[in-house]
């Protein structure tokens, strides 16, 4: 059986990160498993949020990081899904923890910003490609679940400078074309999926393409590293998206 | 690959060449009954032959004895390089005869004589045994013993013939040659071939380098490369210190064929060749071996040659559609694209037919037709699979190690016909459907089982597809043999001799060979009419040919031919017709393919109905050709489109972009320049230059100053729309206007009409302004100097998108080249030398945003002697497709770019183009290569242009006006002219 852990903490953001995993669980066709971590007594807004779900919250014992680690690893495990921060007045930043988890577990990780609402099952996923074979591979996965689960693909792509394309050639037809062989060479098994294209900054594109599609669910391939001067884009989606993020690690293609 | 336990062991061998006497038979009396049949055999099954020897033809056939009545071909090389007979079922037929003039033929005695005489003052008695034709023929040792000895005994005889010269203090066979080659300068021959086979001494005009020279230019006509040849001689090696008789089958470009020994070989065999021994009875163990490999359905080889194929080994799922456009097989009615017929997830496959829409207005599309190079093979297990395209010959060679050999062709012989032959694991090649719908043909499929039949239904009627296909029993592994035949129907077929069946019944009736045999001759002799040789850049020479491969392909020469953007190769641009069949692909065609050139008008001509209504319904005269054409010639322009920046944005192309008129008419002006076909050029040639003339003449708009304009147009530069005086449109328009007056009489058209033209003509503004600078459309000088080539990091770029759709439509941002290609087109429109100021000017601000742009400067920059520009233009046009620059190579080549490409060297680096009753040649060759030679058909005429650094040579079929460099018109005669070439540029 495949599960989805989602980590709840004894804070408002509780319920988004209940109402997130359950969409997330849909299409990852997994079983959602809420635990919370801690060590003195019940945490009532995790059992709150858990109850008004219908689902049960384990508690872990143990500092959150080791036993949300732990959890991530088990290998019924395909997702670990947790607030972005669940302080108040957190804004978009990401809460330590979450910071630790997502650059070290192995698994998909799914960041639910703060306030989300939930909006029932994922029915569009908006699917950023850098046009780079780890990109592509990194995401594979998450596009296959995806028609899996029925759930619409946009796939978008943000130009610039460095890849401009060499010829516009006629606008209507080279875009398509351009875009057929994008995804081709991209997404192969994105059957159906749309390309958005954008120019310029890569994750003010992303964000504009997040707001139009109207996706319910941003999925981004990335290297797991934030430190100073790296996953810039990531960090800038990570703040800004109101939707949760499917943050996927990319490896480097052997091919 | 070959199947598991094969009874016989390859390669095969496309044509066979050997020599008689020792090889063949064992001497001229011997029995050749076996030999005889297998000859026969060769025949029916495709082989073509070649039997080459000193001895005269008589000797030969009288004891060959065969008329081979199948398709391959038995030739008679005799007399020892001095003629050629073809072997018919009816008899022998004389090919070619080099015949000796009567000074070389006194010449020829007073060389053996004095080749005797001086042996004798050695002491050596020699005799002149033989009179032969063009040849003399010295018995070194006429003794009774000696008189007639077998090839068996070669080494006795060699050893016999060294001591006897010793005796005479002659140091061996190579210094009695040497006699002869100084006997024969001393009578005037400079150039004779003296040869030995040890016995005697030949001096001739002739030898076996003649008959190999013969045999490999006609081999190549009929689409085999040297690679593909196996040479089998008694004499390959060294005897008494001189080349073996036979190794002259080996020189040239006979040095790429395989070589078989099976004489004795005293003195061994070079490198390269193997020695089998044995003599005739191996060689018929040798030929019956070929045609072994014939009757299990052996694959036929193709090209090793690099300058002759594209090679793609392995998978690479990023880049296998692009590759799929490049490997595709065209024959100008239907392309299929080069798939791997195991499919992977990347594959895209597809067979499109030219002019098969489906769809109305900008959603129609060429229709997906049924797939017919598609195999059930298991391809888990084996090694990585190997694509070989053979562009000399349009085969398409499919290796899946362990798992099965494929060959494939598209017949440009029958287009329509395709065969796909296959060995390997039987149960898989079983499984194999000959047709497969595709996942998108989205249209009325219907399936006759019994016949394999398709039918795909269209709006204006149908594609049809028969099928047959027969799978073998081999050993362990299985031959699949398939043939397929596609048609268009009209809706209502009268006649079912109209439809799929009948084709596919004539082309089963043929045989495979047959169908293989024809379609490699129909490539080589377009390869004839339009190879472009380049040496001194390898690179350059193999993009030249994929490019012309693709562009021979592009368009049937028979009915219209309808060639869109990306040709049958790929769905990109829907196979929408645009000036890119107009300007770019038809020159090519018109220069070396009239009839494909007439197709692509017929496109146009069967057009002018809607075009007339196009332009009524904007209130205008005459024809307004669509800017973006399919099926019924309406525009087909989308009218809105997303950019790459997610905008939504009006395309305002097909209702502004009018060039495409006077383009039409450019055409075909171009297609008569070059064909000289008057029926074309007083019936509907005359008719379009006319109604788009109308055009024009009713497009003007007058000002006061009595000046005529054509405002609201975009031009080529596309990132400036709606501009007044593009100075491309008005210059095109000008043209056609004096074309078309120049085209009529009073009798077509009413002189007042033809007057108002002339007027018009005069009136419309073009552009130009001091220094000779054209400005590209009105108030362009004033617009933001941007000039791209300091802004942007690299060209060719999408400048819109770099800098944003407003500042290049307010800057001096072009897209293309729009008055450069006035110069391309038009020179003589110009004011004249105004080339290189409009070249430094332009090229610096165009951000090269179309695959058409690099080309046209490419041939500019030739012309204007800046070699180093024009080559990196030209480089760049070259790899468009090779390195997917576009990266959209996966929707199809880029057709008008490769001809771009033929028209830079021709035109640009060549500087040959027609003007009149003479054809202009104006060389500008890069220090970089040492050869640039192509052939051009001009009015009727064959010539082929050669060009070097020290001289420029122009060898015709008959009397022809050139102007060359400018030095005025010159009628040179059948044959070859010579002039220098003007000095190397800078």
């Amino acid at each position: 059986m495949r599960v989805i852990v989602a980590a709840l903490g004894d804070d408002a953001a509780a319920p988004g990160v209940v109402a997130a995993a359950a969409a997330v669980g849909r299409l990852f066709a997994a079983e959602v498993e809420l635990v919370n971590v801690r060590e003195d007594g019940p945490a009532a807004a995790a059992e709150a949020a858990a109850a008004a779900a219908g689902l049960t919250l384990a508690t872990l014992p143990g500092d959150p990081y080791s036993a949300l680690s732990a959890a991530a690893e088990r290998e019924d495990v395909v997702a670990l899904v947790l607030a972005a921060d669940g302080a108040p007045k957190a804004g978009h930043r990401l809460s330590h923890i979450t910071r630790q988890l997502i650059t070290s577990v192995s698994k998909p990780v799914v960041v639910v910003p703060a306030g989300y609402a939930a909006s029932g099952r994922i029915a569009r996923v908006l699917v950023p490609l850098d046009g780079t074979p780890a990109s592509a591979a990194a995401l594979r996965g998450t596009v296959e679940m995806a028609a899996e689960a029925e759930v619409e693909v946009v796939l978008v792509h943000v130009l610039d400078v460095s890849n401009l394309p060499a010829f516009g050639d006629q606008v209507a037809h080279e875009v398509r074309t351009w875009s057929d062989a994008f995804i081709a060479r991209n997404a192969p098994t994105a059957h159906g999926a749309r390309l958005e294209l954008r120019v310029g900054r890569p994750a003010a594109g992303i964000e504009e393409a997040l707001q139009e599609s109207q996706a319910d669910l941003l999925a981004l391939g990335w290297s797991r590293e934030l430190t100073e001067g790296r996953a810039a884009v990531v960090s800038e989606l990570l703040a800004a998206a109101g939707v949760p993020v499917l943050l996927t690690a990319a490896t480097v293609s052997s091919g | 690959m070959t199947p598991p336990a094969m009874a016989v062991d390859g390669p095969r061998y496309e044509a066979l060449i050997f020599d008689w006497d020792g090889t063949a038979v064992p001497d001229r009396s011997a029995d050749a009954s076996h030999l005889r049949a297998l000859v026969a055999d060769a025949s029916r099954l495709g082989l073509d032959l070649a039997v080459v020897t000193g001895t005269h033809v008589e000797n030969v056939d009288e004891q060959l004895a065969v008329r081979p009545d199948g398709a391959g071909e038995l030739h008679m090389l005799v007399n020892r390089g001095s003629e050629v007979f073809r072997v018919d079922p009816q008899g022998l037929v004389l090919i070619e005869r080099r015949t000796a003039s009567p000074q070389e033929d006194a010449a020829l005695d007073a060389a053996a004589a004095l080749t005797v005489e001086r042996l004798a003052q050695q002491g050596l008695e020699a005799r002149v045994v033989s009179q032969r034709l063009n040849r003399r023929k010295i018995d070194l040792i006429p003794e009774p013993a000696w008189a007639d000895p077998p090839k068996a005994r070669i080494d006795e005889l060699l050893a016999a013939v060294e001591a006897r010269l010793a005796e005479h203090h002659i140091q061996g066979l190579v210094a009695a040659v040497t006699l002869a080659e100084q006997a024969a300068a001393d009578a005037g021959l400079a150039h004779a071939r003296v040869t030995s086979d040890a016995k005697h001494i030949e001096i001739g005009l002739t030898d076996k380098t003649d008959s190999a020279r013969w045999w490999f230019d006609h081999l190549w006509r009929r689409g085999i490369a040297p690679e593909q040849v196996l040479v089998v001689g008694d004499e390959l090696g060294p005897l008494g210190g001189l080349p073996g008789s036979d190794s002259m089958l080996l020189v040239g470009v006979g040095a790429r064929a395989a070589a078989v020994s099976v004489g004795v070989e005293p003195g061994g065999v070079p490198p390269g060749v193997t020695l089998r021994g044995g003599g005739p009875a191996e060689f018929a163990r040798l030929l019956e071996r070929q045609l072994a490999l014939r009757r299990v359905g052996a694959m036929p080889s193709v090209s090793a040659d690099a300058r002759w194929t594209l090679t793609i080994d392995g998978n690479d799922a990023a880049h296998e559609q692009a590759r799929e456009s490049m490997l595709s097989l065209v024959d100008g009615r239907m392309g299929t694209r080069g798939s791997l017929v195991a499919p992977n997830g990347a594959s895209s496959p597809a067979v499109l037919l030219a002019g098969a829409y489906r769809g109305e207005g900008e959603e129609s599309a060429l229709q997906p037709a049924p797939l017919w190079n598609r195999l059930s093979l298991r391809t888990r297990d084996s090694g990585p699979p190997t694509r070989v395209l053979d562009l000399h010959a349009g085969l398409l060679r499919q290796t899946f190690p362990g798992e099965a050999d494929v060959l494939q062709f598209s017949s440009l012989a029958r287009p329509g016909v395709a065969v796909l032959r296959a060995l390997g694991r039987r149960q898989p090649l079983e499984r194999s459907s000959a047709l497969v719908v595709p996942a998108d043909a989205g249209a009325e499929v219907s399936l006759d089982p019994e016949r394999t039949l398709m039918r795909v239904e269209l709006p204006d009627g149908a594609v049809e597809v028969a099928a047959t296909q027969t799978v073998e029993r081999r050993g362990e592994g299985a031959l699949l043999e398939r043939i397929v035949a596609y048609t268009r129907t009209a809706a209502q077929p009268a006649d079912e001799a109209a439809g799929a069946a009948p084709l596919l019944a004539s082309a089963v009736a043929a045989g495979r060979e047959a169908l293989l045999i024809e379609h490699r001759c129909a490539w080589a002799a377009r390869w004839e009419r339009g190879d472009v040789r380049i040496e001194g850049d390898p690179g350059l020479q193999r993009a030249v040919r994929l490019a012309l491969y693709h562009l021979m392909g592009s368009a049937a020469d028979s009915g219209e031919a309808a060639i869109g953007a990306r040709s049958l190769t790929g769905p990109g641009y829907r196979g929408h017709v645009f000036w890119d069949a107009d300007v770019f692909v038809v020159p090519f065609l018109a220069a070396t393919h009239p009839a494909a050139a007439r197709a692509a008008l017929e496109y146009r001509v069967r057009r002018l109905g809607a075009s007339l209504e196009a332009a009524r319904a904007c209130g205008r005269a005459g024809a307004r050709f669509a800017w973006e054409s399919a099926a019924t010639g309406f525009d087909v322009t989308p009218k809105v489109a997303r950019d790459r920046a997610g905008h939504e944005v009006e395309i305002l192309t097909g209702e502004h972009e009018e060039h495409i008129v006077a383009d039409v008419a450019w055409a075909c002006a171009c297609y008569v320049d070059w064909s000289a076909d008057e029926e074309f050029r007083r019936g509907p040639g005359r008719r379009l230059v006319v109604e788009t003339a109308r055009y024009w003449a009713s497009r003007l708009e007058w000002d006061d100053d009595g000046r005529a304009h054509i405002r609201g147009v975009i031009g080529p530069d596309e990132y400036h729309e709606m501009v007044d005086d593009n100075a491309y449109t008005n210059v095109m328009a000008r043209w056609n206007l004096r074309h078309a007056f120049g085209e009529t009489t009073d009798a077509d058209v009413e002189n007042a009409e033809r007057a108002s033209w002339l007027a018009a003509a005069d009136a419309l503004v073009d552009g130009l302004s001091a220094g000779g600078l054209y400005e590209e459309f009105a108030g362009f000088f004033e617009l933001e100097p941007v000039v791209i080539a300091e802004l942007a990091p690299r060209r060719p770029i999408a400048a819109d998108l770099l800098l944003g759709r407003e500042r290049v439509e307010q800057g001096q941002v072009v897209k293309q080249a729009d008055v450069l290609m006035l110069h391309h087109l038009v020179p003589e429109e110009l004011a004249a030398g105004s080339l290189s100021a409009n070249l430094a000017y332009y090229e610096p601000r165009t951000a090269h945003g179309s695959s058409l742009s690099p080309g046209v400067h490419a041939a500019l920059f030739a012309r204007d002697g800046n070699m180093r520009q024009a080559l990196e233009a030209l480089a760049l046009t070259a790899r468009i497709d090779l390195d997917d620059i576009s990266d959209s190579t996966a929707g199809g080549v880029h057709i008008a770019a490769m001809a771009s490409l033929w028209q830079a060297v021709v035109m640009g680096f060549a500087g040959v183009r027609p003007r009149g009753s003479e054809l202009l040649l104006d060389p500008h060759l890069p220090g970089s290569w040492d050869v640039l030679e192509f052939p051009v058909i001009f009015k009727g005429a064959m010539l082929t242009i050669t060009i070097t650094p020290d001289e420029t040579r122009v060898r015709s079929d008959r009397s022809t006006r050139v102007n060359f460099a400018g030095r005025g018109s010159t009628e040179i005669g059948v044959g070859e002219t010579t002039f220098a070439t003007p000095g190397a540029a800078r």
